[in-house]
């Protein structure tokens, strides 16, 4: 096996069938003790994990030849490589601004590492240009652990104190740190300013909102006066919309709105929201410079001073395209998956009874061909006719599902409507139950009810049928005798397809979509139905009474 | 002639099956259920072919040619299985653990032959 790992230097590892960990050489095993392998690494890419000190490393995986059914993964650590990458970009910006920042200030990321130094932090440290980038937080300031950096960064906090730094040389210096955390949800710093102790106040704390700004690189943040033009524009901003700062800022926001939102003013409206309820959020198509659309996730804050002044707007802007293309592809998929089930089950339901039918009818034409007794063959086509019958009914619940439950509302009396359809007595302690809706539509919820009541009776058990006003609606409640239905079932019965995990063999027929059908009707009508089960089933539905009529007539 | 036991949860299908298997000449045993199905073969001699649904309420098809491969008993029975379903792997036991797969809705002369078959291959 050793033949496998092409360096005793690197951390490799040999991985077997199922992306089993067969062997790890001394490298990787001083990196990763016994820890698993990610699936980012056998795809080629990276992925964060706890080296055996305790500190996140960042490793990309890089798979070698298949020997007999054996790939070697060599791990490279690219946590430097990923700080300076991150330093770059937090520099490119505004690296000169706070070049000139009297206070050392540095930022340190996720890895637990400074991506940021100014030159101020530099000659405090006595690192070389550029050298403090990569360097772990426990070397500069101690104690620090891996966990406490984590803490930091997941939840706002700011500490202040005083301390030591340590140099490069290994001396140590007296500081007072500010620390806090900064960056949106994507990307998140600890910006720490340093000073030594007595010195003078803290100053501005522009250069953490500078890096901010920098850092964050799929978030368009700029600002817009109270007039709604725009003030300051970052380069996420520039590159989600295609403007430079130089096109678009003093330029009114609106130009970022898309043609039909900026006719009906959307633009003002939405600023006299925020201004109103302090911050806006909203999805929405917007226009990039070359006249594209672009999905955008937007929240529009207001600014306001102390005096409540409104002084302009903060505007975070995101590219949402790929998010909404995202979720649109996997809805299509869900409703594809959901009508193939649809049909399946279907088919499944269908094949039961005609392959009695097929097995009837042969048998029926075989023992005619024999000559065979009249009597024999009432019997078998008694069963037959019960079949097709049965057949017939579940092709048309079928259509009742696919028929829209669109309404088409009108005024139903609910007590009329339900002894038109229920040989019992239908109890009622008021003298109507008007409801606005499609009688024929509420016919079908109410003749469903009754059936299932009636299927699950044992023989001689009663149906109770009530429909009374409760609160500003109509409930109807339609009890049985029979077994009831299971705790954890009384929400399924409505999902379609249900059988009931206590019929003992017994064989309720149709498609079980009875229910589902009733939910589908009720709803479209503006209301409720559910199921309780004690003694019985008792099934509950309740509809809004008609406008105009009041509860208490 | 054999013995056949048939389960099958459709009243209909159950009625039907039998009586061809009976014109065949065969003697049928009817459960319907999986649950009735065990029950029959624990207390009756052994038959020569087991016909089952492969979807029933309580205990399925699958879940019944698992007990029978399990029992040193019943671990050579043969079994037809008998589905409406759309082939999916998961709901099927595993392959090689019944003898024939006949799908609803089949033929007269299917079943007849299903059954021939299990007798020959005994």
């Amino acid at each position: 096996m050793a033949a496998l790992f092409d360096s005793d230097e690197e951390p490799s590892l040999v991985i077997g069938a199922e992306d089993a960990v067969v062997s790890r050489n001394a490298a990787a095993t001083d990196l990763l003790g016994e820890g698993p392998v990610r699936p980012e690494w056998l795809a080629g890419g990276e992925a964060m994990v706890d080296a055996a000190d305790g500190w996140p490393v960042l490793l990309r995986g890089e798979v070698r030849g298949h020997v007999s059914g054996y790939r070697t993964l060599r791990l490279r650590d690219v946590t430097l490589a990923r700080c300076r990458e991150a330093a770059d970009r937090l520099t490119a910006g505004h690296g000169a601004l706070l070049a000139v920042e009297p206070d050392p200030v540095l930022a340190v990321g996720d890895l637990g590492r400074i991506v940021y130094a100014n030159p101020a932090v530099e000659a405090l440290l006595g690192y070389g240009a550029g050298a403090v980038i990569g360097v772990r937080m426990d070397a500069v300031f101690g104690r620090t652990t891996a966990t406490g950096v984590r803490g930091f960064l997941a939840a706002y906090s700011r500490v202040a104190g005083e301390g030591a730094a340590l140099r490069c040389d290994g001396t140590s210096v007296p500081v007072e740190a500010d620390l806090r955390r900064i960056g949106a949800d994507v990307e998140r710093f600890i910006a720490v300013r340093l000073r030594a102790p007595g010195a003078q106040v803290w100053g501005p704390a522009e250069a953490e909102v500078r890096l901010l700004l920098a850092g964050v690189h799929d978030h368009g943040i700029f600002l817009l006066g109270p007039d709604g033009r725009v003030a300051t524009w970052n380069a996420a901003a520039a590159r989600a919309t295609g403007y430079s700062a130089g096109e678009i800022v003093g330029q009114p926001c609106e130009v970022l709105y898309v043609e039909e939102e900026r006719a009906a003013g959307h633009a003002a409206a939405n600023m006299a929201r925020a201004a109103a309820e302090g911050v806006l959020r909203m999805e929405a198509w917007r226009r990039s410079r070359d006249g594209g659309r672009f999905w955008a996730d937007v929240t529009l804050t207001a600014l306001r001073d102390e005096a409540g002044q409104l002084r302009g707007f903060a505007k975070v802007l995101c590219d949402a395209s790929a998010r909404r293309r995202a979720a649109e592809a996997q809805r299509a998929l869900d409703a594809a998956e959901a009508r193939n089930r649809f049909v399946r089950t279907v088919a499944h339901e269908l094949r039961n009874p005609l392959a009695s039918v097929k097995a009837i009818t042969h048998l029926a034409a075989r023992r005619a061909r024999a000559g065979q007794a009249a009597a024999t063959q009432a019997a078998t086509l008694a069963v037959l006719v019960n079949e097709v019958d049965r057949l017939a009914a579940l092709v048309n619940e079928l259509l009742e599902v696919a028929q829209a439950p669109e309404v088409s509302p009108r005024p139903v009396d609910l007590i009329g409507l339900i002894a038109g359809i229920w040989p019992g007595p239908v109890e009622s302690t008021a003298g109507g139950v008007p409801v606005a809706g499609d009688a024929d539509k509420l016919r079908t919820v109410f003749l469903h009810l009754l059936a299932n009541a009636r299927k699950f009776s044992p023989r001689g058990g009663s149906v109770r049928v009530r429909v009374d006003r409760r609160g500003g609606c109509a409930e109807v409640t339609v009890a049985d005798e029979g077994i009831g239905i299971p705790p954890d079932e009384l929400e399924r019965v409505f999902e379609g397809f249900h059988r009931g995990s206590n019929l003992d063999g017994h064989d309720p027929g149709g498609l079980g979509l009875g229910l589902h059908i009733a939910r589908e009707i009720v709803r479209a009508h503006g209301g409720r139905i559910w199921a309780e089960s004690g003694a019985g089933t008792t099934l509950h539905v309740e509809l809004p009474l008609a406008n105009g009529t009041h509860p208490a007539d | 002639m054999a013995r056949i036991l048939l389960i099958e949860d459709e009243a209909a299908l159950r009625h039907v099956v039998g009586e061809v298997l009976g014109e065949a000449g065969h003697e049928v045993l009817l459960a319907d259920d999986g649950t009735r199905g065990l029950t029959m073969l624990e207390r009756l001699p052994p038959p020569d072919v087991v016909m089952m649904d492969l979807f029933m309420p309580k205990i399925g098809g699958r879940a019944v040619v698992a007990r029978l491969r399990a029992n040193p008993r019943w671990r050579a029975l043969p079994v037809v299985l008998m589905t409406g379903a759309v082939y999916d792997a998961t709901d099927f036991p595993p392959a090689g653990s019944y003898q024939v797969l006949l799908k609803k809705p089949f033929d007269l002369d299917e079943l007849v032959a299903a059954v021939t078959s299990c007798l020959a291959s005994r």
